[in-house]
């Protein structure tokens, strides 16, 4: 039967008839999904050999905006901030919110569910909100933190204008916003280890540090992997709080990589540079989940 | 029956042939035109559109559809046009920027007008340096849409305070350091508490250079050399202007990076003068800290070369997209007539780019008045990397002002870059 004929293509469609149909149904979305995000992802690496912007003429310029990058002052420094933003905030939301799961999955807890919700709040409330109170919040004359170390004898510090604070400042901001989240997904995982374990555990006279160190940290091994994955990929993704507190500043100490990549792309319209850097960008977030992996794996 | 469907069926096609003939001379008589804004206050939009329905109910050929974008900053504004344009559904009308749609210009997505605007710009604009700034690569490309050119702010109490005549703001670089030296305040421990000038070298460098333009222009320098191939701000004016910034911050100690700035600031009384800021600080004052009595003086001069400048001001340009019929310029030109110019304009809160609005009353404020008795007042770069070149120079501006860097060694730095942008470019 040939497969140009009615005949082959009627056989077909009969044997394959629920798949069809099932892949009828998806293509909708399939088709918005591809237009929005699949197609756009595509293109920008096929922008990325081009110099231009979004408007005008391009020119094919092959790996000359890689090379450009490597020599680019700003880029390197977005590029280091940016590890070193993803860096602390990965450690700090691991063990602030693996510490604060341990205590909330005790077996006597008074207020407990009252403490998930208070510390999901902020995960639920706007970005952009958040990152405008804590700017208030930083204020040196009227802020609440230099008001509450002015008790202590703490003179007040400019949190967002000095470059020896900036960026300490925007970690807090983002580590408390996010923290909630992973408190939850910690909790979850926790939910999960059956309570013979501990209870075999404690008969033996283990203490609750050493359940938590040789027996729950062990098998939350998965989740907490899940946790730094999540963390890491936002960390490298940060942007809007470092847009509305500090601007990329004071000189360049809180310039990020997505801003930097905003900045070359729609304000000074080099958006083949611009691909080339989320290109950059993709590529280091995926060696390091990568390594992640194989680590989690051994 | 069969006559009667053939006879039917001719009649059908008649009459669609007829229908589709005409759809066309319908539309080529009534143009309608997309306008698009970004938003001001309430009470402007309000007004605007008002306008717009008056010129609708006046010229029902060309009817004009505007919309205001808002709820961002002006970055999302020009990325949205941008895009839009990119795209082919661009509007026919949009505000702009000067320095950004001067990109746009170079790609050829901006109309000229046509030489009765022109003529008629030139014999009414206020200023040759307003007038500058509608044109990009030498050719006009837009009618004002709000005009600010930069002065100085300042305290009059504060003033008092330490026996400062007020009526007599400093007219010098040397007295505007002296007294921007004597109004800072110090507390016990020798923190700053309120800085003598606020100047302006935070948050992005397009700002930052913008800010500082006025005092390069007043040492008789530039950002760029005449024909635009290269850069000039590291000139000895562009470092004696910049050196101005580093004896207040670092010498004077009149200024601190790590103090809060600007019109917040001033509101607060925690700087007794803000350098180079436009006039919605005078509505931003009054709203926020009427107590304050303050003032406004134009850009003291430099002592060596005796010259002053304003400039950096951003002027927001109505531009008309290539792709726009000719009736756009149609309705630009009655815009820029003085009945409809005199309300938008002095509702935005602009300065007055035309001269048949200096008498208006809204001008003869003191405040006001300072603004106008500026003289030398320069537009910004509009070359079509003007904002990377200025975002360069701010860049370095601020490494500067956080002592990373000496003067001479930062612009001759932002030279360099510059020098490599314009021959990418």
């Amino acid at each position: 039967m040939s497969i140009f004929g009615y005949g082959y293509w009627r056989k077909f469609v009969r044997r394959n008839r629920e798949t069809l149909t099932a892949y009828v149904f998806l293509l909708p979305t399939i088709i918005f999904f591809g237009s929005i995000i699949y197609f756009p992802i595509a293109y920008s690496f096929f922008f990325s050999f081009f110099e231009g912007s979004v408007i005008g003429e391009r020119r094919f310029v092959g790996l000359d905006n890689y090379f450009y990058l490597f020599k680019d002052r700003l880029f390197r420094q977005s590029m280091l901030n940016t590890f070193y933003f993803t860096a602390f905030i990965v450690i700090l939301e691991v063990v602030i919110s693996l510490g604060v799961a341990l205590l909330l999955n005790r077996e006597r807890i008074k207020f407990g569910n009252f403490f998930k919700m208070v510390y999901f709040i902020p995960v639920v409330s706007s970005l952009i909100a958040v990152a405008l109170l804590w700017k208030w919040m930083y204020e040196p004359r009227f802020g609440f933190f230099n008001y509450v170390l002015s008790f202590i004898g703490i003179r007040p510090r400019a949190w967002l204008l000095s470059e020896n604070t900036a960026m300490s400042a925007v970690i807090l901001t983002i580590v408390w916003k996010n923290v909630g989240l992973y408190i939850i997904i910690f909790l979850a995982g926790l939910k999960g280890i059956s309570k013979m374990y501990k209870e075999a555990a404690s008969v033996d006279g283990a203490t609750e540090w050493q359940v938590a160190k040789y027996i729950t940290l062990p098998l939350l091994k998965p989740v907490t992997f899940l946790v730094i994955t999540f963390a890491m990929i936002r960390g490298w993704l940060v942007f809007p709080e470092v847009y509305v507190m500090t601007e990329g500043g004071p000189v360049n100490s809180t310039r990020v990589m997505v801003f930097e990549i905003w900045e070359k792309g729609f304000l000074f319209f080099k958006m083949g540079i611009a691909c080339a850097e989320s290109y950059v960008l993709f590529s280091v977030i995926l060696l390091i989940t990568f390594i992640q992996r194989k680590l989690l794996k051994e | 029956m069969r006559n009667k469907i053939r006879e039917g069926t001719i009649g059908l096609l008649i009459v669609l042939i007829m229908w589709v003939i005409s759809v066309p001379m319908v539309s080529a008589e009534k143009v309608t035109l997309k306008v698009w804004e970004f938003g001001g206050q309430e009470s402007y939009n309000q007004l605007a559109g008002e306008i717009v329905e008056e010129w609708n109910v006046e010229n029902p050929q060309i009817r004009v559809d505007s919309e205001f974008l808002t709820g961002g900053t002006w970055e999302h504004y020009n990325a949205k046009v941008t895009t839009a344009l990119a795209a082919g559904v661009g509007p026919d009308i949009f505000w702009g920027e000067d320095t950004y749609s001067a990109q746009l210009a170079h790609e050829g997505f901006l109309s000229s007008a046509p030489d009765y605007l022109v003529d008629y710009l030139k014999e009414n604009m206020f200023s040759k340096g307003v007038f500058d700034s509608l044109a990009t690569e030498g050719v006009v490309r837009g009618i004002p849409g709000s005009v600010m050119w930069l002065g100085t702010f300042y305290n009059k109490d504060m003033y008092r305070e330490i026996g400062l005549d007020p009526e007599m703001p400093p007219r010098t670089w040397t007295e505007l350091k002296n007294y921007a030296e004597k109004l800072t305040l110090f507390d016990s421990n020798g923190d700053m508490i309120r800085s003598g000038i606020s100047m302006r070298f935070t948050g992005h460098g397009m700002g930052i250079a913008d800010k500082w333009s006025p005092f390069l222009f007043a040492a008789g320098g530039s950002f760029l050399n005449e024909d635009a191939t290269k850069a000039a701000v590291n000139s000895d004016a562009g470092i004696r202007a910049l050196q101005l910034y580093v004896d207040i911050i670092w010498k004077l100690r009149a200024d601190d990076p790590l103090v809060p700035h600007d019109a917040p600031a001033f509101a607060q009384k925690q700087t007794a003068m803000i350098s180079s800021r436009g006039p919605w600080v005078i509505g931003y004052v009054e709203t926020n800290a009427p107590e304050i009595d303050f003032g406004v003086c134009p850009i003291p001069r430099d002592d060596v070369t005796m010259g002053t400048g304003s400039g950096g001001g951003v002027v927001e340009v109505w531009r008309v997209n290539i792709e726009a019929p000719k009736e756009a310029w149609q309705f630009l030109y009655w815009l820029a007539q003085p009945e409809q110019a005199k309300r938008l304009l002095v509702s935005r809160g602009s300065l007055p780019p035309y001269k048949f609005l200096i008498d208006d009353p809204s001008y003869t404020s003191p405040q006001m008045q300072a603004f106008l008795a500026q003289e030398n007042i320069i537009g910004r770069v509009l070359h079509w990397k003007a904002y990377e070149i200025y975002s360069i120079v701010g860049g370095y501006i601020q490494q500067v002002c956080y002592r990373k860097m000496k003067a001479k060694e930062a612009l001759d730095a932002a030279a360099i870059e510059i020098d490599k942008l314009l021959k990418e470019s």
